[in-house]
């Protein structure tokens, strides 16, 4: 019951009715119901998994709390993240550990077999693991009380609208609201649908349109040129940021309907100039987890140099690690974090040359945003490709000489895909020198409606309908 | 402010209102916007996409050739017109098997009566050899003709959400906005009654029928399809339209399978009353002649030129009455 079906059309319809109908002390509940329908229709064994994750975090933090002793807690705090990442790690790495440990002994002429899981990986088990392990690690540091209503609790790990992709919520933010009385507010559930509708746009119109493109070229490398390559990494770089920016927009919307405020999770992080602005620009919920839980506890910036650095290499590369078992993903965290250690290695440098060789402000941030756009979009490749061998042709074909010719399926279906970049862009672009909700909201109703009205005409003249999965709903 | 000053229910209901009649303009905008995109669509005679619908639908024609790709290059209709003194149109499609044939044959009939209606058969027509889902899925060029009830049942497969969808007159041109617009402004093409002159093509032996792919070596056949086919057949002869069925040569020998097809073809003309009109290469060893084939099942320009002389000799025997069934 993915966001872009028929489906959580009607369940969210009929979440949303209810919820407000319901007594303010039965809505908790309902909710709570609602979140473990929605988890049950993916595939009901997993709920046992996430209800597993959730009564293990509530209760450790709780026995934590019952103890002043620094070691007990401690003890606690072990016993809590060795399930939950244990959980965690089991389903993403267990069967490469099984393959590799198989590899070596056939390598050294054994033929060791090791158990495979044939499972799939459950829905959205990176993102409330982490969220639950971050409440977990808040209340040991004392940062926030453990919470006692088990139900609560449970809501919040649950919550429907981002537990598949995110935002990774921590429990400072999002706990207390299950907490506070919900009043039905017009204003909110309007700008909540403006939310979804720009969601939904992003989706079908943008990243389900580019997929076409992108499966085609990266699903056979081999016979297309380095112009064609390029193109899909091109097109890729925009379908992924719009494929999981569009997600969480439409998570935000659903849960601002429902009268819940989500972090934000992008903002606009392709007009980044350096890879550490895209890093506060993409994905925030994960990096300012990574920040807090992995890099400052590793001695954040507040070290040696050299040190600093391999702790930010780190942060990226578990960052990899994080989005499955594969090369792709450790070389795609592993660039990102070669990128920020360079970065910040040859500031005073660029700083330098740029003062001597006198520069204006305006070219220099107009290349950095260049140069840092061509880096990330470097990187995707390897994220996108099935395997490294197919990232390496990728890179090979676009490294050569090879660009006599583009790849051109349907040349409409072409230029629907170069319109909808165009439209996001313009968009963004504006959104990066005022605020589009307050510009819209300064508007008479009639011009709102009718923008709102465009939008999905071009929805449904040009979106793709076919209720593809999420590329992060496989993390 | 405004929230606080009055109650829940007050707020829900006042929500409700200007959602409700902001739906109202989105259909509006949906219907009218959609009516102007459908004038345009209904005039679009030439291009790639549509033409041959809208040719075959805005005027009538006394025969119409209906089938797959291998209708579509070894049917000439010029040829055709020339001998039986009739209109011809050449209504097969690259790509697409019975449903589609079926969903245009009943715009046809909604619209006009034929004389005769010529099915040309493949084998998969009534085999399992691929998913009804798969041949369905690639029929979404006739969602602009959504309102007529057969056509709209084989493209949503009478799911409910598909029809939600359909219910859309925008929806119904997704994805096609531009090549309609090229199409609108394109000058007439090469297209003859819609057959279209490719010339002279170089034999390759690939594409061989779906049925022959199959690594089962019983045939398997599908009761839906079936139904549907008779549904064809039916649906033309209560119309008093002489349906023909016509089976076209290959570049080699049939396999058992293929074989055992077109007994059970030949039954169900039998069953039927349609007249069966098989052209094989085995009783007509020179269309074994690889010039005459693009690949293994596809006549080029040239065997459409040696076959469909030799049809149309046969359909003339049927429409005097002397061809056996």
């Amino acid at each position: 019951m993915l966001f872009n079906t028929m489906s959580f059309g009607y369940f969210f319809i009929l979440v949303a009715a209810l919820f407000f109908v319901l007594p303010q002390r039965q809505r908790w509940l309902f909710l709570l119901l609602c979140n473990f329908c929605y988890y049950f229709f993916f595939k009901a064994e997993y709920l046992l998994l996430l209800l597993l994750a959730i009564g293990v975090s509530w209760w450790s933090a709780l026995r934590m709390e019952r103890h002043e002793e620094q070691g007990k807690r401690r003890a606690w705090l072990i016993f809590s993240l060795v399930i939950n990442i244990g959980i965690l790690l089991t389903f993403k790495y267990f069967n490469l550990f099984s393959r590799t440990i198989m590899d070596v002994s056939a390598a050294v002429g054994g033929s060791l077999q090791m158990p495979l899981l044939k499972w799939a990986l459950p829905v959205g088990i990176s993102f409330y693991t982490f969220s639950a392990s971050s409440y977990v690690i808040d209340v040991y540091r004392r940062k926030l009380p453990a919470e006692r209503h088990a139900g609560l609790y449970a809501a919040y790990v649950s919550f429907f609208p981002n537990i598949v992709s995110g935002p990774i919520e921590r429990a400072p933010h999002l706990l207390p609201q299950f907490h506070a009385a919900r009043e039905f507010d017009g204003a909110r559930a309007a700008s909540g649908l403006r939310l979804m509708l720009w969601g939904f746009f992003k989706k079908l119109v943008v990243a389900d349109r580019l997929a076409i493109y992108v499966n085609a070229v990266f699903g056979n490398p081999d016979v297309h040129s380095g112009a064609t390559s390029l193109m899909a990494s091109l097109f890729f770089t925009f379908q992924i940021y719009c494929d999981f920016s569009g997600y969480t927009d439409i998570a935000i919307g659903v849960a601002r309907i429902l009268g819940f405020d989500l972090k934000k999770n992008f903002n606009r992080p392709y007009f980044s100039r350096s890879i550490t602005e895209f890093w506060r620009r993409w994905h925030i919920s994960l990096s300012s987890w990574f920040r807090d839980y992995l890099y400052i506890p590793l001695g954040g910036n507040r070290v040696s140099v050299p040190r600093a650095y391999l702790n930010l290499f780190i942060v990226f590369f578990v960052s990899g690690m994080w989005h499955g078992a594969s090369w792709t993903f450790l070389i795609w965290g592993g660039l990102h974090g070669l990128y920020a250690v360079s970065s910040k290695f040859s500031q005073p440098w660029r700083d330098r040359t740029a003062t001597r060789l006198h520069i204006p402000g305006g070219v220099r941030r107009a290349f950095a945003l260049l140069v840092t756009f061509m880096l990330v979009n470097f990187a995707w490749i390897y994220f996108r490709a099935a395997d490294l061998a197919t990232a390496n042709r990728m890179v090979a074909k676009i490294f050569s000489v090879d660009y006599s010719r583009l790849f051109i399926p349907a040349p409409d279906q072409f230029v629907y895909s170069l319109a909808a970049i165009t439209m996001l862009l313009a968009v963004e672009l504006f959104q990066e020198r005022r605020s589009l909700t307050a510009w819209l909201d300064a508007r008479p109703l009639p011009l709102r409606w009718a923008l709102y009205v465009s939008v999905l005409v071009i929805i449904l003249l040009m979106g793709i309908f076919n209720g593809s999965q999420f590329i992060y709903a496989q993390f | 402010m405004a929230a606080s000053s009055s109650t829940p229910s007050s707020r829900i209901s006042r929500f409700l209102a200007r959602l409700l009649l902001f739906l109202l303009l989105l259909a509006a905008v949906d219907y009218g916007l959609g009516r102007v995109i459908d004038h345009f669509f209904r005039k679009t005679l030439y291009g790639e996409n549509w033409s041959k619908e809208n040719w075959l639908l805005s005027r009538p024609y006394d025969v119409v050739c209906f089938g797959s790709s291998r209708t579509f290059r070894h049917y000439i209709p010029a040829i055709m017109q020339d001998s039986l003194g009739l209109s011809v149109f050449n209504a097969g499609a690259n790509g697409q098997y019975l449903y589609y044939a079926y969903a245009l044959e009943q715009l046809v009939l909604e619209r006009y009566t034929p004389q005769v209606i010529v099915l040309d058969l493949l084998p998969n027509y009534v085999t399992k050899a691929e998913s009804a889902e798969e041949e369905l899925g690639r029929m979404s060029s006739l969602a602009p003709y959504a309102s007529h009830p057969v056509v709209a049942g084989l493209l949503t497969s009478g799911k409910f959400n598909e029809k939600l969808k359909l219910r859309s007159r925008l929806y119904r041109y997704n994805s096609r906005l531009l090549s309609l617009a090229a199409n609108y402004f394109n000058q007439p093409g090469a297209m003859d009654n819609g057959f279209v002159y490719v010339g002279k093509s170089k034999f390759r032996p690939l594409h061989p029928f779906p049925d022959d792919l199959d690594e089962n070596p019983a045939v398997v056949y599908d009761p839906e399809r079936i139904k549907v086919l008779k549904k064809f057949i039916r649906s033309a002869q209560e119309r008093e339209i002489q349906v023909v069925l016509s089976f076209s040569p290959t570049a080699t020998p049939l396999s058992p399978k293929i074989e055992e097809i077109l007994s059970f073809y030949a039954r169900l003309a039998q069953e039927t009353g349609a007249p069966f009109i098989k052209i094989v290469s085995a009783e007509h060893p020179r269309f074994y002649d690889q010039t005459l084939y693009s690949d293994l099942i596809h006549m080029n320009e040239l065997g459409g030129r040696a076959f469909t002389p030799l049809f149309t000799a046969e359909l003339k025997k049927v429409l005097s009455g002397r061809h056996p069934l």
